[in-house]
């Protein structure tokens, strides 16, 4: 149980990433194997997080704690609950995708591409499992920083527009943040634990600008609507491997904090507030669906197909039920497998004929037929099919919203229709129809490697879909620890 | 003739769902799109407030001049501001 698993989590990506760095990008082949084993050693050692977990218990599991700024009481204090600990393991699975993704693709400085990654993923590993606020801020920070670089220099032609304006939005964001850390520090008498914020009683107003701090935070993370315009720009000039990171771990990181902070520290205000987040995560769910609906690119589609999804897992957080909870949890687990292989998809289409546009293909089945076959898996995935994992969540938080009002719970639901309808009519106008453009019929279909990372998210996504039970069961002792707090007032 | 043409084109059923429904939910997701998130959320919100940012910095830019007697005469209009709501204070 001491072996520090966390810690290995954080540490082995990101001081593994050093030595990619020295090999230098000349040496591509060397490279490339040592942050596969860098990325498959790191998340080697997170599988004792799940194998070793107490399903029972609903407290923080494999606690480390080290004085880091004694002055100030600051802590390096780690630990996982039951919904922290599946996005370790999620994150340190897909930067495994990912280092395979950017295997031949990546043709300028793939040494430091490898490297941004697994440091990324170490930093993404510290912010779920970070249990002292400041610490948990200065991952927070750190991880813009790689995925800035990442936009920045491996991006499209818009790349510069799009890397300020996602590293301006979410700096904003957190900088409120720091704010209502700081307060929650100098009202706790000095103390940097999470936990102990969760159990301080505050009034009325100060919980209400507390949480308004985080959301204004989170919110951009999520992104939820009105902040969420950055995420559209940032995924198309995004390179694919830095898509799939922002959609299956980056988004993950605003949903968490909600749960982490804002509900457990501001259980009156969030119950408060709740109607204005379902309002909002309602307008994301609806406005997105149809503004998805009229894309021309297919990255910006997933993109905002994302945030409409990521509007039903905030909307589950706010209705206070184990079924909403439980249900967004999952949810996010599969929205991180689902859109992770969409942008794959996407991704393997665009190296092959440099263009994301819907209108440029038509036909591609007939020169790729395995590959349809997967991307037609994963658009059903997207729509929320059952025994895909998109249903398990969906289904959830739609029942939770039922019991919770009808009509929210219906509103919630529109979202199956539309999500049906700009996916599949994607998936047609791409995949099915006659060959128009020549450059399709030229089309190769996808080789070895391409074919492995497809279907190992393939089966994450079925086994998922089939049996979630494995990742409820982690979740469910401390969602339920999480709603007895939340329901009891602090005021 | 005009019964087989109906019941031939199924009671029109097809087209009236494309036309409304679907051409609907296109239009008002394409109004959404360029009026909501580009010219609402992006032109005025985002980029918005960093025009009213550069517009308000380029006008106080042209205070700063670096003439000493301009920023004299400011000062002694300071003085005499602040002179006359000292002897007129009640």
């Amino acid at each position: 149980m001491n072996a520090n698993f966390l810690s290995l989590a954080i540490w082995v990506p990101i001081l593994g990433a050093i030595p990619v760095l020295l090999l230098g990008s000349e040496r591509r082949f060397l490279v490339r194997w040592l942050a596969l084993t860098v990325a498959l050693a790191g998340f080697a050692v997170t599988l004792p997080l799940y194998i070793g977990f107490d399903t029972t218990q609903a407290g923080m599991q494999f606690v480390e704690q080290i004085p880091w700024v004694p002055r100030f009481n600051l802590q390096y204090l780690l630990g996982v609950d039951g919904i922290s600990m599946p996005f370790v393991l999620l994150n340190s699975f897909i930067t495994v995708i990912v280092v395979l993704a950017g295997w031949k693709v990546i043709e300028k400085k793939q040494a430091q591409y490898m490297a941004a990654f697994l440091i990324m993923s170490g930093l993404m590993n510290g912010i779920f499992s970070a249990l002292d606020g400041i610490l948990f801020y200065v991952f927070f920070e750190a991880s813009l920083i790689p995925m800035y670089l990442i936009i920045g220099v491996w991006g499209g032609p818009k790349r510069v527009y799009a890397a300020i304006k996602f590293f301006l939005y979410t700096l904003l964001g957190s900088l409120l943040m720091l704010v209502a850390l700081i307060w929650l520090f100098l009202a706790s008498g000095g103390s940097a634990n999470i936990l102990d914020w969760h159990q301080l009683p505050l009034g009325m107003t100060p919980q209400i600008l507390i949480f308004i701090a985080f959301l204004v935070s989170f919110a951009v993370k999520v992104p939820m609507w009105p902040v969420h315009t950055w995420l559209p720009d940032a995924h198309v000039e995004a390179p694919t491997g830095g898509s799939v990171v922002l959609a299956a771990i980056a988004l993950k990181l605003g949903a968490y904090g909600f749960v982490r902070f804002s509900l457990p520290i501001a259980p009156d205000a969030s119950h408060y507030l709740a109607p204005l987040m379902i309002a909002l995560s309602l307008t994301a769910v609806i406005y997105i669906g149809f503004v998805a609906l009229v894309q021309t690119d297919m990255k910006k589609l997933v993109a905002y197909s994302s945030i409409s999804h990521m509007g039903f897992v905030t909307l589950g957080f706010f209705i206070f039920s184990p079924l909403g909870i439980e249900g967004s949890l999952v949810q996010m687990i599969s929205h991180g497998f689902i859109s992770a292989a969409m942008f794959l998809c996407i991704g393997i289409m665009y190296d092959r004929m440099h263009s994301r546009q819907i209108a440029d293909y038509g036909g591609v089945v007939n020169t790729m037929p395995r590959f349809a076959a997967f991307f037609m898996l994963f658009s059903m995935a997207n729509v929320g099919l059952p025994a895909t994992s998109g249903f398990v969540g969906e289904f959830m938080v739609i029942l939770g919203a039922v019991k919770f009002n009808f009509w929210v719970g219906m509103a919630a639901a529109v979202t199956l229709v539309l999500g049906a309808a700009y996916t599949l009519w994607m998936y047609k106008r791409v995949v099915f129809g006659p060959i128009t453009n020549p450059h399709v019929a030229d089309l190769s279909d996808i080789g070895f490697r391409e074919f492995l990372i497809l279907a190992l998210l393939a089966v994450c996504v079925l086994a998922m879909g089939l049996y979630p039970y494995p990742f409820t069961e982690v979740m469910h002792a401390s969602v339920d620890n999480l709603l007895k707090h939340v329901a009891a007032s602090k005021l | 003739m005009p019964l087989y043409t109906l019941l031939d084109n199924k009671y029109y059923f097809d087209k009236f769902n494309a036309v409304v429904f679907a051409g609907g939910a296109r239009l008002l997701g394409r109004g959404l799109w360029k009026g909501g998130d580009q010219a609402l959320i992006d032109g005025f919100m985002v980029n918005g407030s960093a025009h009213v940012v550069g517009w308000f910095a380029g006008l106080v830019k042209k205070l700063q001049t670096g003439y000493i007697y301009q920023y004299a005469f400011g000062m002694i209009l300071g003085v005499a501001a602040f002179l006359t709501y000292w002897f007129n204070r009640i």
